[in-house]
């Protein structure tokens, strides 16, 4: 059964209607050969009806004509009579075959069996009359022949009585056949009846079974028109058949479409994540830059004046006077240049070198600045302005104090390779930020309490923006705590 | 709805199947020859009785068939069945012609009856008399009953008659022994009879023994010979005695017609029907009944024995009883009983 339904999927549909209909005339023309083929053993049944009665009539005819070829052949001894005695004795052994010979206890059965065994008593008594007659020996075949008249007498009974028994029998069982036929005729109609029906239903069935995966085909893609198709499961293929192969299609489609679909949106995430990201950047970028605006006073109208004050003072000859207008000329031509820029470690450097020249002349070098620098990692870019505001954090939490303390502040830049990171340090000996607020600068939080805020970028601007350029890559650590100095190491990759 | 429609299709197919099934074995049920059990047997033995009609025939016949039967042989009522009567010569070459196994022939004691059964035995068969014997003839055994018992029991009878017809000493009772000329054996009988009566007591009435013998031997000319018979008897006989089934019946039937119920005592032969109702109503005196069934057993036996083993016993006693009205009546009253029991 597997078998077949299995080579019923993996048909052509073409073949499957064909198949179909093949299957219901085939049904129906078998069982109209095998009605067919009844009726006409009924029929032929009926022919047979009355054939015992012409068996017994023949018997009857040639025995008549046996009686009178042997009476002539006794009378005349003409070779006529003689052949057609042997004629009729031949055809009376053939015609005595259809006779029973057994015994039996059915009466025409029984009456069948003498009238065979008398005749061919009748026969062989016959035989010995002629040979008496040949051998002229009168008193024989007188004798011979009387017994064969009483024999015929016997037959002749018999054989009239047997077939009036079995005209009798033979008109019931024609009676019976008859209405026998008439009952087929309703039985062969009912079951033509039936088998239309089942034929009807066979191709419904059929034809159903081809159809109903087109069904379900258009079914699905009126869901996929009405839903979403990522709520559509795919179709069951089981057919090989053409809808198997539209099918197969079909669920290639919608897999493609889903796929689409989660490309597509996994894109829109990335585009609003990057698109996000870029608005942060621009918005702490455009938040340093207010901030310098604001501390600035017109960097461009500053740094044209500062230059102007450098030349003047190297007319002068005060070199010293000339190195500090140079150094804050550098320092806020960086800032005005470098704004949105991915620059060198070495300018950063730079900047940082200008800053604390201009700290040191106006905290009449207190601070003492060291740097330890790997001249290696001095081409790799970042960000601009992000070692300047970390120095400036050292310079404002460590120098201030220092000045109560009376002992001198020491900030020291190093830049070093660890684990293929560039790592930059800016250490110092100040009194150490409190846990807490290293806490919230690692946080991200701002440091909005802090007063002197508008001086500095700030640290936390310092990490969001090393985050959003380096995508977490980066490492900051800031090791602190009160009394033992401060400590802020960058990590950033070495690109 | 597919698989109701698979459902229903199959119960369909199926109907189709069982009527297509049902349809094949009524066309075969339907045989030109009708649908008759036929059964063949190994042998095939003629009966050949003397009358048709005769209830002990019929029933002896009846007995020979169903035993028959069951032991692979069928009996054939020869003759039975034709469009002509044919005497028991005519039944004899039938026979003979038909090559049956053997004979089964009602005996009569008759020469020519003799000569049927030797030109059966030349031609190869077999032949058994029952209920009277051909003791000069070639047959190969006789079945029947010992005819000087049942002539002394007839006697007997006879005695009881007399002693019933309250008849004093010095009266006479008469008695009618109507013998067939065909049955050599009521001689016997008869001097069972005489010898029986002679013992009679001689201080009782004096018995009178008178035989008459019905020469005809159809059926219809015996009926009409009795009631000649009886027609000439002013006063019937005390006792009636018939050695025959027929006889008893054409008595009954006489008397009964001529409204003489009771004028005499009728000791009849076999109890078929009739006479076992006239013996209810008391219109017979007493009958003896034959062992029909032990006859045909000993017949069937005696024939498949003699095929079998080439010899035969000559003879095979069957049993008979008398019937009176109160043995009858002892009779159906065990039969109602054991029907009740059952």
């Amino acid at each position: 059964m597997k078998k077949l339904n299995s080579y019923f999927r993996n048909l052509k549909l073409r073949h499957k209607l064909v198949l179909v209909f093949l299957l219901t005339t085939l049904v129906s023309l078998g069982i109209n050969v095998f009605v067919y083929v009844n009726l006409n053993t009924i029929v032929n049944k009926m022919d047979a009806v009355y054939s015992s009665n012409d068996v017994l009539n023949s018997i009857s005819d040639s025995l008549d004509k046996i009686q009178n070829s042997l009476t002539g052949y006794l009378e005349s001894k003409g070779t006529d009579e003689l052949e057609a005695y042997y004629k009729y004795s031949q055809e009376m052994m053939e015609q005595l075959r259809e006779l029973n010979s057994q015994p039996t206890d059915n009466k025409s059965k029984l009456t069948e069996r003498n009238i065979r065994k008398m005749t061919e008593n009748y026969l062989s008594v016959a035989d010995n009359a002629v040979s008496a007659k040949r051998g002229r020996n009168i008193m024989e075949y007188t004798k011979r022949y009387e017994e064969c008249q009483q024999l015929y007498s016997y037959l002749n009974v018999y054989i009239y009585s047997l077939n009036n028994e079995q005209f009798k029998n033979n008109s019931e069982n024609y009676k019976t056949l008859m209405a026998s036929i008439q009952y087929s005729e309703v039985l062969c109609l009912s079951i033509f009846a039936v088998v239309s029906v089942m034929n009807v239903l066979l191709i419904i069935i059929m034809t159903g079974r081809i159809t109903m995966p087109l069904t379900t085909l258009s079914e699905k893609a009126i869901e996929i028109s009405e839903k979403s198709p990522e709520k559509v499961d795919p179709l069951e293929i089981r057919y090989n058949d053409e809808i198997g192969t539209v099918t197969k299609a079909f669920n290639q489609m919608l897999s493609s479409i889903k796929e689409y679909i989660r490309r597509i949106r996994a894109q829109m995430v990335t585009e609003s994540a990057m698109k996000e990201k870029s608005l942060l950047m621009e918005n702490h970028l455009k938040d340093a830059q207010l901030k310098y605006l604001q501390a600035q006073i017109n960097p461009h109208f500053l740094f044209n004046t500062l230059n102007a004050g450098a030349q003047l003072a190297m007319m002068e000859g005060a070199d010293r006077t000339n190195e500090y207008i140079r150094n804050m000329a550098d320092f806020f031509r960086y800032n005005v240049k470098k704004d949105n820029e991915v620059v060198k470690i070495s300018e950063e450097i730079g900047l940082v070198d200008s800053y604390i020249y201009i700290l040191n002349v106006r905290f009449s070098g207190d601070i003492k600045f060291r740097k330890v620098i790997d001249e290696t990692l001095l081409d790799v870019r970042v960000p601009s302005m992000m070692i300047q505001p970390l120095v400036e954090n050292s310079v404002k939490y460590g120098a201030h104090d220092s000045d109560d303390s009376g002992e001198e502040t020491e900030i020291v830049l190093s830049l070093y390779k660890k684990d293929d990171m560039a790592c930059i340090e800016v250490s110092d000996n100040g009194p150490g930020i409190p846990e807490e607020t290293v806490q919230r600068i690692l946080a991200r939080e701002s440091e909005g309490n802090d007063t002197d805020e508008t001086k500095g970028i700030g640290l936390t601007n310092v990490i969001s923006r090393l985050d959003l350029f380096y995508d977490g890559r980066e490492g900051v650590e800031i090791i602190s705590s009160v009394g033992e100095g401060t400590r802020i190491i960058i990590k950033i990759p070495v690109e | 709805m597919l698989t109701l429609l698979a459902v229903t299709s199959l119960a369909l197919f199926a109907a189709t199947i069982i009527g297509l099934i049902y349809f094949y074995n009524r066309v075969n049920d339907y045989s030109s020859g009708g649908n008759v059990q036929i059964n063949s047997y190994k042998h095939v033995y003629a009966f050949i009785a003397d009358d048709t009609d005769d209830a002990l025939s019929n029933s002896l016949y009846r007995d020979l068939v169903e035993y028959g039967k069951a032991n692979d042989c069928f009996v054939e009522r020869i003759g039975s069945g034709l469009t002509s009567n044919y005497s028991k010569s005519d039944l004899f070459n039938i026979a003979i012609y038909s090559k049956v196994d053997g004979i089964i022939v009602q005996g009569d004691g008759t020469k020519e009856t003799d000569a049927l059964i030797e030109k059966a035995d030349q031609a190869g068969i077999p032949v058994v008399t029952v209920l009277t014997d051909n003791n000069k003839s070639v047959r190969k055994s006789f079945i029947g009953m010992n005819d000087f018992s049942v002539g002394t029991d007839y006697g007997t009878q006879i005695l009881n008659a007399a002693r019933d017809s309250k008849k004093q000493s010095g009266d006479t009772v008469s008695v009618l022994v109507l013998m067939n000329s065909q049955y050599s054996n009521q001689n016997t009988i008869l001097t069972a009879i005489q010898e029986k009566v002679a013992t009679a007591n001689p201080v009782g009435p004096q018995i009178k023994l008178t035989t008459e013998t019905i020469t005809s031997n159809t059926a219809f000319s015996i009926q009409e010979n009795v009631k000649d018979l009886l027609d000439g008897f002013t006063v019937l006989p005390d006792v009636i005695v018939c050695l025959s089934d027929i006889n008893t019946r054409s008595v009954y039937q006489s008397i009964v017609e001529s409204n003489r119920v009771g004028s005499t005592k009728i000791l009849g032969y076999y109890d078929s029907d009739t006479v076992t109702k006239a013996i209810e109503r008391g219109s017979v005196y007493a009958t003896f009944t034959v062992a029909t069934e032990q006859m045909a057993k000993f017949c069937v036996d005696a024939l498949n024995e003699y095929k079998e083993m080439g010899n035969v016993s000559a003879y095979f006693s069957t049993d008979y009883e008398l019937i009176t009205i109160d043995i009858l009546a002892a009779k159906q009253q065990g039969a109602k009983g054991k029907n009740e029991e059952t």
